[in-house]
């Protein structure tokens, strides 16, 4: 291995997750079994009650949930894009600021 | 000497009206884009889906923070496999649009086939609206908001995607 | 498989499953995310697993194939500017940070399929069969994507110093 990839293999040296990292994961199965018993039961009841008065109903509040979550996505996406450009620009203004004291120092 | 850096993330801009620009000529680029995220939310569907936001989440309570003002946000993003699928003369619909004398450029950098631009728009002297442009030779960015924003949370969410 | 083991096998494995996502993202909250849901699917549905000595491959492959799709389903990639790098000198003493943060930023910003195969090269030290078999690959495809990875790394890390020297930056105010 040649130290370039010695150089590759450091910067990708195994890392540790955050110290709670272990407790939320178990905090996350707990939730996870809570949801599951609730959300069967109430799937149900819902179930039936829209067996009962409507169909479409329930039908229509799942897809409204499922478009919600996709719009919370597309929306953390193009945030995160634009936010990733207003660092660059940041960026960018203080690399040339930095470069305009050097020069002005060299002057 | 005045810091370019601090001047972005001190301004805000403030409610006034809505100011939205077209951004349909960029469909003429979409076109040709191997990746595009498109972006179209009015006032509702904004509070809409700031309404699922977490505020206990770091990123989502930055990103609900920093559009629950805003009465619109219109992004095209697109990438492009080879380098000079566009050109930056694709641009001039939106930077026409730009001459309007309530736009006043606040960053125009242009480098090596890259374009940076961001630009306000003031009415009777407070900003109400921001447009950003970045066009690089695969990539084009464009975001339109119109509203109550502040640009310092808007770029803290350009560093989350940053290893600290 | 009871609660007390998950959770050691969580405890024994969170650091291969953060790494190899943190390596992938550049992103240590997305890392996190993603690295919290590989093993709330272990614990969903495949608790067997964990109890058998193919654990490490599982929690490797699914970690790798999440993060795959994780990017693939935002739609959209980190770019890497080249102005934003710091410099990078190929031929820097060992254990250089700013050497290593821009060789992580530049792996990051590689397509996700060589992306994947560089993590687990030089990240998890894998051979190629084993890269193969995880990424569900020929070996001959992960030789390829790690040949053209590695040479376009060093290319971009020289070519960025290079450009530096020569071209000065124009920059026009309004």
């Amino acid at each position: 291995m040649n130290q370039f990839e010695r150089d590759l293999r450091e910067s990708l040296r195994r890392r540790e997750p955050p110290a709670d990292f272990a407790a939320k994961v178990l905090a996350r199965t707990r939730d996870t079994e809570v949801r599951s018993v609730f959300s069967w039961r109430w799937l149900a009841v819902a179930a039936l009650v829209a067996l009962m008065v409507s169909g479409t109903l329930f039908i229509q509040k799942q897809q409204q949930q499922v478009e919600n979550e996709r719009s919370k996505e597309q929306l953390m996406v193009a945030l995160r894009i634009t936010g990733s450009k207003m660092k660059d620009v940041q960026d960018r203004l203080n690399a040339i600021q930095q470069r305009m004291v050097r020069l002005q120092g060299i002057q | 000497m005045r810091k370019f850096g601090f001047v972005i993330l001190m301004l805000v801009a403030r409610i006034a009206s809505a100011q939205k620009i077209d951004l349909k000529a960029l469909d003429k680029i979409g076109i040709n884009a191997s990746s595009k995220t498109e972006m179209n939310m009015d006032g509702a569907a904004l509070k809409s889906a700031a309404n699922t936001l977490s505020e206990k989440n770091g990123d989502e309570a930055i990103a609900k923070k920093t559009v629950e003002n805003l009465t619109g946000f219109y992004m095209r993003a697109y990438e492009f496999d080879k380098k000079g699928s566009f050109n930056i003369e694709d641009l001039k619909p939106i930077l026409d649009q730009l001459k309007e004398p309530d736009w006043k450029p606040i960053i125009r950098v242009q480098e090596k086939g890259e374009l940076t631009e961001i630009w306000i728009h003031s009415t009777k002297g407070e900003p109400d609206g921001m447009v950003l442009i970045a066009a690089e030779e695969d990539e084009v960015v464009v975001m339109n908001g119109v509203g109550v924003t502040n640009l310092s949370d808007l770029t803290a969410l350009g560093k989350m995607n940053a290893l600290k | 498989m009871t609660k007390a083991e998950f959770e050691s096998v969580v405890r024994e494995h969170q650091g291969l499953v953060y790494s190899i996502a943190c390596n992938f993202f550049h992103n240590e909250a997305l890392a996190e995310e993603v690295a919290q849901e590989v093993f709330l699917q272990l614990y969903e549905g495949h608790r067997s697993v964990a109890t058998g000595s193919h654990c490490v491959a599982w929690l490797r492959r699914s970690t790798i194939h999440r993060c795959i799709d994780t990017v693939r389903r935002a739609s959209f990639r980190q770019e890497v500017h080249m102005d934003l790098l710091p410099e990078i000198p190929v031929d820097a003493p060992e254990t250089d940070p700013l050497l290593q943060e821009g060789l992580r930023r530049l792996i990051a910003s590689l397509p996700e399929k060589p992306r994947a195969v560089m993590v687990l090269r030089f990240g998890e030290d894998m051979d190629a069969e084993e890269i193969g078999r995880t990424l569900q690959m020929p070996v001959r495809t992960v030789w390829s994507h790690l040949q053209r990875a590695t040479a376009m790394l060093r290319e971009k890390a020289t070519r960025y110093l290079k450009e530096k020297e020569d071209e000065p930056i124009r920059a026009r105010s309004s």
